[in-house]
């Protein structure tokens, strides 16, 4: 559904991304991993069509990404990028009823939004003012919004979701991992998550991509395969060591102290 | 779309727009108002009733250009006149006047370079504030223009050959004195275009998620944007130049909007024009009580009003309390 081939970009004189390429079929979840800086943001940026690659290619659903118009675009492909600030004090329903702006069935909406904000935990904000809720609130009512566009997808669609538990506590973390795994089993849906917990990438995501602070594709394949102890001492420090469990899944980090 | 608090809203107007035509200086009587050529007649026609349907024009079109700009900026502090568009209309209205025909009778003409300036200044503004629009640089752009283009108004006037060009505080402190039936009619061009405002209200509410967020969900978005800033302009030049600039109208309505009836701009922009209608009904029949038999420019009493709520929004602002 998604292929890319040595996609390459570039920011003025600063390359970014050095020939990234990966396969991504329906139902399919991807880890993108790698430390601050090393394009991760810039990846999904190309990916929602903000951006043309300065080199390579991008297909999605057979067909050049920056090809597709627009109108199905937006129905086939919705993005979580990391929160824009809201300055209006629009409702909770209302602001997640924006990801249905490319569809036109209202009563449909409402139904959706609905079913969204339920599957969330949003329910009871349903009302409250967006500027009264906490980081991880919004965090959850931006997600939903994203989830809405997706929502009733008939055909292959794709979600781009940039850190989207980094402000969520334990047991919202739980509630999102799990839903986006039944998601993905309901859903003709593909979903794209940028992520640093490593434990998380080896339990929910089909296949992983570590893309290294020069912009370099250092591997890509399914997780516990990439996921190894020297590719990831190389990926971030030599300080430090990926940490495994018995089964040989990746647990987490553990930094040695100079 | 809320029907219900717009029904509410525009049975106040009605009052508002009644108790206008029978409040104010000079003897009125019941009896007069059913005979042709009384004085009472004349009052209300000559003079009450130009002035109460030019005053609901501008200050509906007002409300709308303030709710637009204000999303499409992102940007709840924006106001047609804090941001330099209402100075950059009144200059050139001065300019038409001096330049090109100093009787000041050809209201298109009149019309149509306030526009212009306002589009100038609103590009000025973009450009040194970011097209972004981020809060303090916008603002502080608009300062600057507003600065220049009333230096340029004051200017003008010293330079105009032409006793009948009209005095600095007109176009400074806007006003509805000498309003016509004319100037009313001119400023019906306002609403084939708020007509498209009002049709762009649910791009307007995904515009304020942010450019990118925006594009992601089908938005043609530089078009769209040039499209809301083009139309405010618009509004803005012809009720400039009809009154003057009437600063605020734009800033304190859709507050009370959103306040009261909701932020979606299916609301807030025709909320926002009814309640810019009846907030200028008001401000002008206080602008002719206080003093009567003085009349005051309106646009003073709009600026006392509102640039004490300014300074709440912005204390609010800094103390990072949700508006």
């Amino acid at each position: 559904m998604l292929l890319a081939d040595r996609v390459c970009w570039q920011l003025g004189q600063v390359e970014i991304l050095r020939g990234v390429s990966f396969e991504l079929n329906v139902g399919e979840h991807l880890a993108v991993l790698g430390p601050n800086g090393a394009g991760k943001s810039s990846l999904l940026g190309l990916l929602s069509a903000d951006e043309r690659p300065s080199s390579g290619t991008l297909q999605f659903l057979e067909q050049e990404l920056d090809q597709i118009p627009v109108s199905i675009r937006s129905a086939r492909l919705a993005v979580l990028s990391q929160q824009p600030l809201i300055r209006f004090p629009f409702k909770v329903w209302e602001l997640v009823a924006m990801g249905r702006f490319p569809f036109t069935d209202q009563t449909q909406t409402l139904r959706i939004v609905d079913e969204v904000l339920e599957a969330l935990e949003l329910a009871a904000l349903k009302d409250r003012s967006i500027l009264s809720l906490s980081g991880g609130e919004i965090q959850r009512v931006h997600l939903a919004r994203a989830l809405t566009q997706v929502w009733s997808a008939t055909g292959p669609s794709l979600l781009l979701l940039d850190e989207p538990l980094s402000s969520l506590d334990v047991a919202h973390q739980v509630l999102v991992r799990n839903l986006l795994k039944r998601l993905l089993g309901q859903l003709p849906l593909s979903v794209i998550s940028v992520i640093h917990d490593l434990s998380q990438a080896a339990e929910d995501f089909d296949k992983a991509l570590l893309i290294s602070r020069d912009g370099v594709q250092k591997a890509f394949g399914p997780p516990l395969d990439v996921l190894t102890p020297a590719s990831l001492t190389a990926l971030y420090s030599s300080a430090i060591e990926a940490v495994f469990d018995r089964e040989g899944r990746p647990k987490g980090f553990r930094v040695s102290m100079g | 779309m809320k029907l219900a608090p717009m029904l509410w809203l525009m049975l106040l107007w009605i009052v508002a727009f009644g108790l206008s035509l029978v409040l104010g200086h000079g003897n009125l009587s019941w009896a007069g108002l059913w005979e042709p050529n009384s004085s009472t007649r004349q009052i209300i026609e000559a003079v009450r009733l130009p002035r109460a349907l030019l005053a609901s024009l501008v200050g509906a079109g007002l409300g709308l250009a303030g709710a637009s700009i204000q999303g499409v900026f992102r940007n709840p502090l924006a106001d047609p006149a804090l941001i330099g568009i209402s100075g950059g209309a009144a200059l050139f209205a001065a300019l038409y006047l001096v330049v090109v025909s100093s009787a000041g009778a050809h209201f298109i003409g009149l019309s149509a370079s306030a526009f212009l300036g306002g589009i100038l200044a609103t590009a000025l503004v973009l450009l040194i504030g970011g097209r972004r629009g981020d809060l303090s640089t916008v603002l502080l752009a608009g300062i600057a223009i507003n600065a220049i283009c009333l230096a340029g108004v004051g200017l003008l006037s010293y330079l105009a050959p032409d006793q009948s060009f009209r005095s600095v505080s007109f176009w400074a402190l806007g006003s509805f004195n000498h309003a016509s039936l004319i100037d009313a009619g001119v400023a019906l061009m306002m609403i084939p275009v708020a007509l498209r405002l009002l049709m762009l209200a649910s791009v307007l509410d995904v515009l304020t998620l942010g450019d990118l967020e925006a594009a992601h969900l089908g938005i043609a978005v530089s078009k769209r944007r040039l499209e809301i800033i083009i139309g405010s302009a618009f509004i803005t030049g012809i009720a400039v130049s009809l009154t003057g600039i009437i600063a605020f109208v734009g800033l304190i309505v859709p507050h009370l909007v959103r306040m009261t009836i909701g932020s979606r701009h299916n609301a807030v922009l025709p909320c926002s024009m009814i309640c810019g209608a009846i907030l200028l009904l008001i401000a002008d029949w206080f602008s002719r009580w206080v003093f009567a038999p003085i009349e005051i420019p309106v646009g003073i009493v709009m600026t006392l009003l509102g640039a004490p709520l300014f300074v709440a929004l912005i204390a609010k602002w800094t103390r990072g309390i949700a508006l």
